[in-house]
């Protein structure tokens, strides 16, 4: 009996722990003696993510000018240029926080499905080479993209790699995630209709990565536990891998689904974490109370998880939901843009015209978004500082990623997705050139995610899917080429 | 498209079998006669998800009050309206199944803190893991949390786990045994509604629900519980392989009060009732304390519509409603004490009340479209497209001069891309336009007289006591009805190869006096519940 509630406590002492303070510790022990690869030889892994902001920004205070014309004279192929983000408020940032050598602007892109859906067209185009999962029946809403987001492809090479195949992140809390068909807004799909929650707590992810079922257990009674769970979940897998014969596609994925849940369990109660120095201790979280968020806080701390899971290299995927596609969210509960911006209706429905969406359909409004756009943006180069704070190798952490950073749409007037903005954040491991302006003409915007995953070493072929959409309309959204221009040729 | 490949394939066999009911009769699956094996074309199998009240209730049949289930649960997800449509549709994710493992960890280690541990109650106390005690436990257990009898080698396995796990621990079976249950707990069969089908001799692309499966099944749809005893035992049997005999069952459990809760919360789904909060409608005047009675009062027409003897299409004009002090207040009626009070002229159904009033205006401001447009998709089920991409969707504010909403709304008939969908949208809404966005009466839109009138399908109105008894005897209302009653039982959106089902469903259900408890019970008896086109991979 004595030992059964031991077990319990066990189980229930995983979830909490003594205090340290939050630090960035370094993956030095799992370098090679001149910290330039991983020991086994392997060069340091580059971390593909996604960094996504609801409903577009002001141009004029993002798009630089001076080569639209140059290009667009010249015809194909694109041009490079250096690119200064202190030119314009939004981007600013970016120097300010001085990661700017990091970052690439890509412009001149479109979005080449045949436009059926606003914001869904743009996110899809750009996050996943796809077009939306519908099949024309209204009452089956927006499912979700066809294929799967540029962090899952990433994902899907790396699994195995890392204890956790990716991480789905999200800071603003949407208003109505429940309503039929609004898996649509969020950031990570993994194949037709089907999509990934984000996690909105940074003390719930700080818990998931780094105690419950992992942890640094000790003792006797803790080891014959975590052996138990392994047997466990081995015969769980063998039910799952015998039911699989003869489903259907989406059982299918269901059960790949389990059963990569249930690998990613095995390696961690294998593999434990003694090589990553963790923190007793979760940043503070930051939660909604009576609706009410704090986006800054909460950015801060799930910045500083997420950069303590990747240089622990605990997985090598993420997406991060800055604000849900499609926003409704009231900035002025913001304290820092309280008295700045309006309060609006978080009600997040279309024709709300109350709500920040709504509202940024008026020409009256647009000074509210170039504000809310600049605090975006000023969270973003907080994440990328922080990257960019970790030494790691002959480069920091940042200089190992590469983040795709974009909207579904480019400005919120007339929710127009041509030229959508693109920043592309980190150098993959020198493998990109940062500090750089790249302006297509008029090139796909999915090469964006080609771009990365090449230069991250993903091996796939196409990035999407060739077809149009279900009509038959609209051109082929995905890719096979990336932005040449942006490599960096060894 | 893939749908209505299926249907090309299949649907001769609906067009050849012009049968008068849907299945209610016995077997035609035995195709001997060449005839065709079931009518109609019923929706493909596929893996549910158990709703979080679903797995609680699943745990705490296998183990009663002893265990508590600490920690979220899977979220609930609602698409196409309905959480059942969720459920065939979506997968765990990697973080329920993460919390799911812990779950079922602690409920195994509580299950076996109290004494007599359930191992105990089987009486055996097991002298070593080969005992045949052991094997009759998991044997049992496994039946009850997979809803069916565990393969031979499924059971080799399990009780081989009962030995190997209770090594780790100086071979305590009892520990054994309870980490085996706790494996048996994170198994898709427990976690999933797995329920497949095999298939049907004579023709191979169609799957029949075996009788474990039609129990589960019956169990989970209509009390959202798993099978009891007397299922078990009937699908132990053989039995819940004929319409008649699934009936029978149907039939008793309508009859006990586990049935309320499904049908109670269709109606919650299906009108939105829970929805009306603070958070998803924000409104600078309202009070928790309103939203709350509001939804209460939803609540109490929900729970009436789900008892025996309801006519379903009351909700549309039940003069009685359970009111709160707030409520009546806005309603104007003088109340102290919440009760169950008879509404004023004014005041009928749940299109007069409001939770429907007020979640389909905007903050401040009605919204006829939205009012029209709930009317005409929920409650008579027609389909309007989204607005084209390109469209602005944003009226002239203000208008010049002096307006209603209601003439602001003028340019959507006026220009001719809105004019195709807001002449059917907004005519409903206008009906409502008595009522302002909170719901309370008011008398002047704008400081102007208000216009409620319109016509609905060449019927005119004058307000929404005209609209009302319009909506009530539509047909489209009952057929609809049947739609949104099939598409929660089943969980699934109906494709075109249903359609018989559904006008055969139709029909018994008007005859009925709209009684939607024989409904579901003509439903679940069905080919379209009890069998299955085979998955498309």
């Amino acid at each position: 009996m004595t030992k059964r509630i031991s077990r319990r406590h066990l189980l229930r002492s995983m979830s909490s722990a003594g205090a340290i303070a939050v630090g960035l510790p370094l993956l030095d022990v799992m370098l090679n003696e001149h910290g330039t690869a991983l020991a086994d030889g392997e060069a340091l892994p580059v971390r593909v993510g996604v960094w996504l902001w609801g409903n577009g920004l002001r141009p004029e205070h993002f798009f630089p000018e001076g080569v639209v014309d140059e290009v667009r004279a010249a015809g194909v192929p694109g041009a490079l240029k250096a690119w200064d983000p202190s030119g314009k408020e939004h981007t600013r940032p970016l120097s300010d926080r001085d990661v700017a050598p990091y970052v690439s602007l890509v412009t001149g892109t479109s979005v080449q499905a045949a436009p059926e859906q606003a914001h869904h067209d743009g996110k899809n185009a750009v996050l996943t080479g796809s077009y939306e999962w519908y099949d024309g029946d209204p009452d089956r809403g927006y499912a979700g993209p066809v294929t799967p987001s540029l962090d899952q492809v990433a994902a899907n090479y790396y699994e195995g790699m890392t204890p956790f195949k990716s991480l789905a992140l999200g800071i603003q809390e949407g208003a109505a995630n429940n309503e039929p068909g609004n898996s649509g807004h969020f950031t990570s799909s993994t194949g037709p209709g089907t999509y990934i929650s984000p996690e909105y707590s940074p003390v719930a992810l700080f818990e998931r990565l780094f105690m419950r079922g992992t942890g640094q257990p000790e003792g006797p009674d803790a080891m014959r536990l975590i052996e138990a769970r392994r047997s466990i979940l081995d015969a769980v897998m063998g039910d799952v891998e015998a039911l699989n014969a003869g489903l259907g596609a989406k059982d299918k994925m269901c059960l790949d689904q389990h059963l990569t849940a249930i690998r990613q369990l095995e390696l961690r109660l294998a593999a434990g974490f003694g090589n990553c120095p963790v923190p007793s201790e979760p940043p503070p979280d930051f939660a909604t109370v009576d609706g009410q968020q704090v986006l800054r806080g909460r950015n801060e701390s799930m910045s500083q998880v997420l950069a303590l899971a990747l240089s622990c290299d605990m997985t090598r995927a993420f997406s991060y939901q800055f604000t849900v596609f499609q926003t409704g969210h009231d900035f002025s509960q913001e304290p820092e843009l309280n008295g700045t911006v309006p309060s609006t209706d978080p009600n997040n429905q279309l024709n709300e015209e109350t709500s920040f969406h709504e509202a940024a359909h008026f020409p009256e409004f647009q000074d509210n978004v170039r504000i809310v756009t600049n605090f975006t943006f000023d969270n973003f180069a907080r994440l990328l500082e922080l990257l960019a704070d970790v030494p790691e190798g002959d480069g920091t952490l940042l200089s190992n990623c590469a983040i795709l950073a974009t909207s579904e749409h480019t400005e919120p007037m007339s929710h127009s997705t041509a030229d959508l903005p693109i920043l592309i954040a980190g150098t993959a491991g020198d493998k990109l050139k940062g500090g750089s302006w790249y302006h297509g003409n008029d090139e796909k915007v999915s090469k964006a995610g080609m771009t990365i995953l090449r230069a991250a070493g993903v091996e796939i072929e196409r990035f999407g899917t060739p077809f149009a959409n279900n009509d038959g309309e609209g051109s082929d959204p995905s890719t096979t080429e990336t932005f040449t221009e942006l490599e960096v040729r060894s | 498209m893939r749908r209505l490949a299926r249907f090309l394939i299949l649907g001769c066999v609906g067009a050849t079998a012009c049968g008068d009911g849907v299945g209610a009769d016995g077997e035609g699956e035995s195709g001997d006669d060449g005839a065709p094996a079931v009518e109609g074309d019923p929706p493909a199998a596929s893996l549910k998800k158990l709703r979080s009240w679903e797995y609680r209730n699943a745990v705490q049949g296998l183990f009663g009050d002893t265990v508590t289930i600490s920690g979220p649960l899977a979220p609930d997800f609602v698409r196409a309206n309905f959480s059942s449509i969720a459920a065939s549709q979506d997968c765990y994710e990697d973080v329920t199944l993460e919390a799911l493992e812990t779950v079922a960890l602690d409920v195994a280690a509580q299950a076996f803190e109290v004494s007599p541990t359930p191992l105990e109650a089987a009486g055996c106390t097991p002298a070593d893991a080969g005992d045949p005690c052991i094997r009759a436990f998991v044997s049992d257990f496994g039946l009850r949390a997979w809803r069916r009898p565990l393969s031979e080698p499924e059971l080799d396995k399990y009780v081989g786990l009962v030995g190997s796990l209770a090594s780790l621990y100086a071979n305590d079976l009892a520990m054994g045994t309870e980490l085996t249950v706790a494996a048996l707990l994170q198994s898709p069969h427990f976690v999933y509604r797995v329920e497949l089908g095999q298939p049907v001799e004579s023709e191979p692309a169609l799957h029949k629900y075996t009788p474990h499966e039609m129990a589960s099944r019956l169990a989970f749809t209509l009390w959202e519980q798993p099978p009891d005893d007397a299922l078990l035992a009937a699908a132990g049997e053989g039995e819940l392989t004929t319409a008649k005999s699934v009936r029978e069952h149907a039939e008793r459990m309508l009859a006990d009060d586990r049935a309320i809760g499904p049908i109670f919360r269709f109606w919650r789904e299906h009108l939105g009732i829970d929805r009306l909060t603070l958070t998803n409608y924000p409104r600078a005047d309202a009070s928790e304390a309103l939203y709350a009675g509001l939804r209460e009062e939803g609540r109490y027409m929900a729970y009436q519509l789900a008892l025996p003897g309801a006519d379903a299409l009351s909700f549309l004009d039940t003069r009685m409603a359970y009111l709160q002090p707030e409520v009546a207040d806005m309603y104007g009626i003088p109340l102290d004490a919440e009760s169950e009070v008879e509404l004023p002229p004014e005041r009928e159904g749940f299109l007069t009340s409001g939770v429907f009033l007020l979640s389909n205006s905007h903050p401040g401001k009605t919204s006829p479209t939205r009012r029209g447009k709930f009317i005409l998709e929920r409650i008579l089920c027609r389909s309007i497209p989204p607005p084209p991409a390109d469209v602005d969707l944003n009226l002239p504010t203000p208008l010049p001069g002096e307006a209603t909403g209601r003439d602001a709304l003028a340019q959507h008939s006026s220009d001719p891309s809105c004019a195709g969908c807001h002449d059917q949208l907004d005519p409903p809404g206008f009906a409502f336009e008595g009522y302002g966005p909170d719901g309370a009466l008011r008398d002047l839109d704008n400081g102007l007289p208000i216009d409620s009138s319109g016509s609905l399908g060449g019927e005119p109105f004058n307000d929404a006591a005209g609209l009302i008894p319009l909506l009530r005897k539509s047909d489209d209302a009952a057929r609809c009805l049947t739609i949104q009653t099939y598409r929660s039982t089943l969980g699934t959106l109906e494709s075109i190869g249903e359609v018989d089902y559904l006008e055969a469903f139709e029909t018994a259900f008007v005859e009925s006096g709209h009684d939607q408890r024989k409904l579901i019970v003509d439903i679940v008896s069905s080919d379209a519940f009890r069998f299955a086109v085979g998955s498309e991979p």
